[in-house]
């Protein structure tokens, strides 16, 4: 049963209670949130996937709550639980969907060592996936939801999972975090794309999140092989140059944008290794999107 | 059997390697969730096979996940370590002693495998204390921010000073100059435990055995907060486990236990370890702490509070009565840690803060520069 087939009223119900577990293929989330802001987005957002029943097992039971200080009358803050242990300081209340999604990250890159973990877009066409890690201010994001809407399937917008003994993605389907101006070029180019309300000044600025396509949320738990790794910046002044990187550039990348290459010690530089021997590295700096699109549509990357 | 003491139980037997008859998988998951929060899941990850498929999947993942966290924090202290012995050169050999979690990893007995921790716990002389601190700040070690009456409290009362981090890989580092607050008329002759220390192949020194599981128990009843007291507890079996053994061991600890005036907190450690952990004790040797053991009555409430504080603290294991019992053990805490006049003066200004906190939400009392913590994305 996907999460759309149970009404709205009883979704806000059930994720009152934290009755709601939904199934992201590498883990399972618990959702427990009484806020209806967060209850609505989520709704929307979580609409395609698959809930489990009650005898299955949640990888992490997550909740966004609003901290009982007196503050809450004037200057209402949220916080995000795992379990009932909170990792962050409280954020102002404006937050408490995007809080839901970063914790959710933090989540996995605190506690799933079964893999290793990237910060970074996975993009998938004809069976070959791209990997795009990229720190934040990138563009990387406004090019995953570009992609994932032209032909590609979205395996992931923010964390890259990669199996440790088999060297394939894992897809890791979650809404695409939209920032600032991207929110409104996304809407331009895709109208019909349903994309949360904006989050107004949070670290990151205004933040907004798209709902993934319905088919990479189907495909949730198909891996794939990576065949290249693409690092993108966006620069306004350049609209496509490609850069080959030497293997040694490649590494010192993806372990760069690596959220636990070090605590899997030995085991996460040799997943790296593997990955940067296998797959062909470049960094493009563009700011046309439909010539990025062709590139990688070509996929004549030079290994 | 209540659902309380089942997954207690259930906890209990998976530390020691047995997987428990018809665990679902939510068990495991609740199971898992316990573990987590009363930071044993590496240890309980340690102590079942991971490798083979006696366990779900589900377990596993998560164990596997909790052994690499231990395992690069066991890499972590033995490069601290390391650091310390080039750094501190001058004391390192005579007069510089890793305590509990740090100690337990480095010397590689059985209470270290899988063992968790936060800081590095580290004792030294009083006289070489601020020689010793000077020095680490010159390598990066510097206090932690504080607000001012945190910063006096550790310096006039306590017998360790404010936390040390490393600014660049943000170890924290617990400097101990003894082993109990010296306002509490309580803190030993620190040469008494250090008599006998051990040096280990990386160099670092430890404890004798008897004086490392009395400052154990010491450490666990002299504390205000139990939300470890399972894990110290569990190390408390661990240890009596390895080394007791022998009885020259129970020989030695019970003479310095007797020495130190620390004999109620070894009888209530092997009466609190052999009844949640069953551990191995000889009944000469239980009997003969009981002479430690408070009055009657007295014990009755000793036994109704630890009972329950050194049992996980999880919601989903539901102790009945915990609530009350950790407000007690704070009291017992506080009370045996300070004279009245302090102590009333430590509730009065922790109070206040707290209310600062509860009006303006956490964090108000930080300094600024402690304040910056977001969640990580993009």
């Amino acid at each position: 049963m996907r999460l759309r087939d149970i009404s709205a009223s009883e979704a806000a119900a059930r994720l009152i209670t934290g009755d709601i577990n939904i199934d992201l293929g590498v883990a399972a989330f618990g959702v427990q949130s009484a806020l209806p802001d967060v209850q609505r987005v989520f709704y929307q957002l979580y609409g395609d996937y698959e809930l489990l029943d009650e005898a299955s097992p949640a990888d992490f039971r997550v909740a966004v709550q609003s901290p009982k200080s007196l503050r809450r009358w004037y200057k209402p803050q949220i916080h995000f639980l795992l379990d009932d242990f909170v990792p962050f300081l409280p954020l102002p209340r404006s937050q408490a969907y995007p809080v839901l999604e970063w914790g959710m990250n933090w989540c996995m890159a605190s506690h799933m060592h079964k893999y290793l973990l990237l910060h970074g877009a996975v993009l998938e066409k004809d069976g070959k996936a791209i990997i795009f890690p990229a720190p934040p201010g990138s563009g990387k994001s406004t090019l995953t939801a570009y992609l994932a809407h032209t032909g590609w399937r979205l395996l992931s917008d923010e964390m890259t999972v990669i199996n440790l003994e088999t060297g394939l993605v894992h897809p890791f389907v979650r809404p695409i975090c939209l920032k600032n101006n991207s929110i409104d070029l996304v809407k331009s180019w895709f109208p019909d794309v349903s994309i949360s309300n904006i989050a107004r000044d949070t670290n990151k600025g205004d933040v907004a999140h798209v709902k993934p396509p319905i088919a990479s949320v189907d495909h949730i738990k198909q891996t794939v092989q990576v065949m290249a790794v693409v690092l993108p910046k966006y620069t306004p002044d350049v609209s496509l140059d490609i850069y080959s990187l030497t293997k040694a550039d490649a590494f010192q990348a993806l372990s760069d944008n690596a959220f636990n290459d070090s605590v899997l010690g030995a085991d996460g530089f040799l997943a790296l290794q593997r990955l940067v021997e296998n797959t062909a590295a470049v960094e493009i700096h563009y700011n046309d999107l439909a010539e990025v699109l062709a590139f990688l549509n070509e996929g004549q990357f030079s290994a | 059997m209540s659902t309380t003491a089942k997954y207690t139980a259930h906890l209990v037997k998976l530390l020691s390697g047995d997987i428990p008859q018809s665990i679902s998988l939510l068990d495991w998951e609740y199971l898992i969730r316990i573990a987590r929060d009363a930071s044993v899941l590496p240890r309980m990850a340690y102590a079942l096979d991971t490798d083979g498929d006696s366990l779900p999947e589900y377990a596993r993942t998560h164990l596997i996940s909790a052994k690499y966290h231990a395992k690069l924090l066991a890499q972590q202290v033995q490069f601290e370590a390391t650091e310390f012995k080039r750094i501190l050169t001058k004391f390192h050999h005579e007069d510089v002693y890793y305590l509990k979690g740090a100690a337990y990893t480095l010397s590689g007995c059985d209470a270290g495998i899988g063992r968790v921790f936060s800081d590095i716990d580290m004792l030294v002389s009083k006289e070489n204390l601020r020689e010793i601190e000077a020095r680490l700040s010159v390598y990066a070690w510097f206090s932690q921010p504080n607000d001012d009456y945190d910063d006096m409290y550790y310096r006039q009362w306590a017998h360790e000073i404010p936390p040390l981090k490393h600014s660049g890989r943000g170890t924290i580092l617990d400097l101990h100059h003894n082993l109990v607050p010296i306002i509490s008329g309580k803190a030993p002759e620190i040469t008494d435990f250090t008599e006998g220390a051990r040096s280990l192949a990386c160099g670092a020194r430890v404890l004798a055995p008897e004086a490392m599981i009395l400052h154990s128990a010491v450490h666990l009843f002299y504390q205000e907060e139990y939300h470890h007291g399972f894990r110290d507890l569990s190390d408390l079996h661990l240890l009596f486990s390895e080394f007791g053994t022998q009885q020259t061991f129970w020989d030695a600890l019970f003479i310095l236990a007797q020495k130190t005036g620390f004999g109620l907190e070894i009888a209530l450690a092997l009466r609190y370890t052999t009844s949640l952990f069953d551990t191995p004790v000889p009944s000469t040797v239980l009997q003969k702490s009981q002479v430690w053991l408070p009055s009657r009555p007295k014990l009755v409430v000793y036994d109704w509070v630890y009972k329950r504080v050194l049992q996980p603290h999880h919601k989903l294991c539901n102790v009945p009565g915990l609530t009350l019992a950790n407000m007690m053990a704070l009291v017992r805490g506080h009370w045996i840690k300070m004279p009245v006049h302090i102590l009333l003066m430590h509730t009065a200004a922790k109070g206040y803060r707290n209310v600062l906190k509860w009006v303006a939400g956490k964090g108000v009392n930080k300094p600024d520069s402690a304040k910056n913590n977001a969640p990580p994305g993009p």
